[in-house]
């Protein structure tokens, strides 16, 4: 371990919640000020939390401004950034959720963050172009058994062991039916706790989200992972009854997530 | 237990399947947006990208030339605002805020 720095010991009194003014630290005027270092270590914890309303906007808006930021204090103190880049902070935050006694009722919001997460790496992710019908079209019969896809970076399969998806993304806007769920959460109903498999990818500007079955799901992983058409249709076909090769062709191309098709 | 195979006949039917269902022509992606500048309200701007980013809802002027929005593509360049403007797809150097 290396010694303590006035730098480290700034560093981790700033997530603790009382904490003394960690020796070395003085103002300007070379005075210990209590009051001043509390005012800065506040606004690195609102500022973080703020960040992580930011990047789940979902989770806050269904969680209420008072839970969210209690909740999120606590994750940052258990999990403050260690990279610089706002944008990129709180991939940690589903899991913590799924852990957080708090929320054990209301498990499926741990899987809205999933998502959240997701969408916030999609959108990030660099431009990519899209797979011209042409290319698949004009690939010879005998070639496609053999053949790949690869993906746009922005593509991320994501299975959810809640319906949520509808609660993001909807009527394609980011902030609907928030209003909905909440009057369904209030019932005995609750979210549907069947699994649900989505799609994410960033085609050109905007992300969007297909709902694809299991079976699918399975079959596109099987292609992301490097496995010939034949190899991750012959997979599925051997996990799934009923498996259909040409809706879950149709879907994954639908989604927008495929880039490019290779021979194999 | 017999091996589940798929024949490259099959193989070539639910491609073409496929194709039929998608389009046989252009990029494999349906119902793109467009960015439409010139078209956003005041604070309506789009540009939501999580935290560090502050361009989302920061136009100040309605319609302002350089701030855009996501419209269904094709939909931008025929889009009327009030007193005789349009929406374009690239920025504008109408009703910019004044500095």
């Amino acid at each position: 371990m290396p010694r303590p720095t006035v730098h480290s010991r700034f560093a981790a009194a700033l997530l603790e919640e009382v904490s003394a003014v960690p020796s070395g630290v003085v103002g300007r005027n070379g005075q210990i000020s209590a009051r001043r270092f509390g005012v800065y270590r506040n606004n690195v914890m609102a500022s973080l939390i703020d960040a992580l309303a930011s990047n789940f906007p979902m989770v806050a808006q269904l969680l209420g401004a008072e839970f969210f930021r209690a909740m999120a204090a606590e994750f940052v103190r258990g999990e403050p950034p260690r990279q610089p880049v706002l944008s990129e902070y709180g991939e940690r935050l589903p899991a913590f959720m799924s852990g957080f006694p708090p929320l054990a009722e209301y498990s499926y919001i741990a899987d809205v963050a999933r998502l959240e997460w997701a969408w916030l790496q999609a959108y990030h992710s660099a431009d990519w172009p899209v797979l011209q019908s042409e290319k698949l079209a004009a690939l010879a019969p005998e070639k496609l058994m053999g053949a790949k896809l690869s993906f746009l970076p922005s593509c991320r399969l994501v299975e959810l062991r809640y319906e949520v998806a509808a609660i993001c993304f909807g009527s394609g806007g980011h902030d609907c039916a928030v209003a909905e769920l909440d009057a369904r959460a209030g019932d005995a109903g609750k979210v549907n706790d069947r699994s649900q498999f989505c799609v994410l990818a960033r085609p050109q500007l905007h992300v969007r989200c297909a709902v694809v079955d299991e079976g699918t799901y399975f079959f596109l992983r099987q292609l992301k992972r490097g496995n010939s058409l034949s190899q991750a249709g012959e997979a599925a076909l051997a996990t799934f009854k009923g498996f259909d090769l040409s809706a879950s062709l149709t879907a994954g191309l639908q989604s927008g997530a495929v880039s490019d098709v290779h021979e194999g | 237990m017999s091996k589940l195979t798929i024949s490259a006949v099959a193989m070539a039917g639910a491609v073409t399947a496929a194709l039929a269902t998608v389009g046989s022509t252009g990029a494999l992606a349906a119902g793109e947006n467009e960015k439409c500048y010139g078209v956003a309200l005041a604070g309506q701007n789009d540009c939501k990208a999580g935290a560090g980013t502050t361009c989302a809802g920061s136009s100040t002027v309605d319609y302002q030339g350089n701030a855009w929005k996501l419209v269904p593509k094709g939909t931008c360049v025929d889009m009327e605002v009030p007193g005789d403007r349009k929406g374009s797809l690239t920025a504008l150097d109408r009703d910019l805020p004044k500095s």
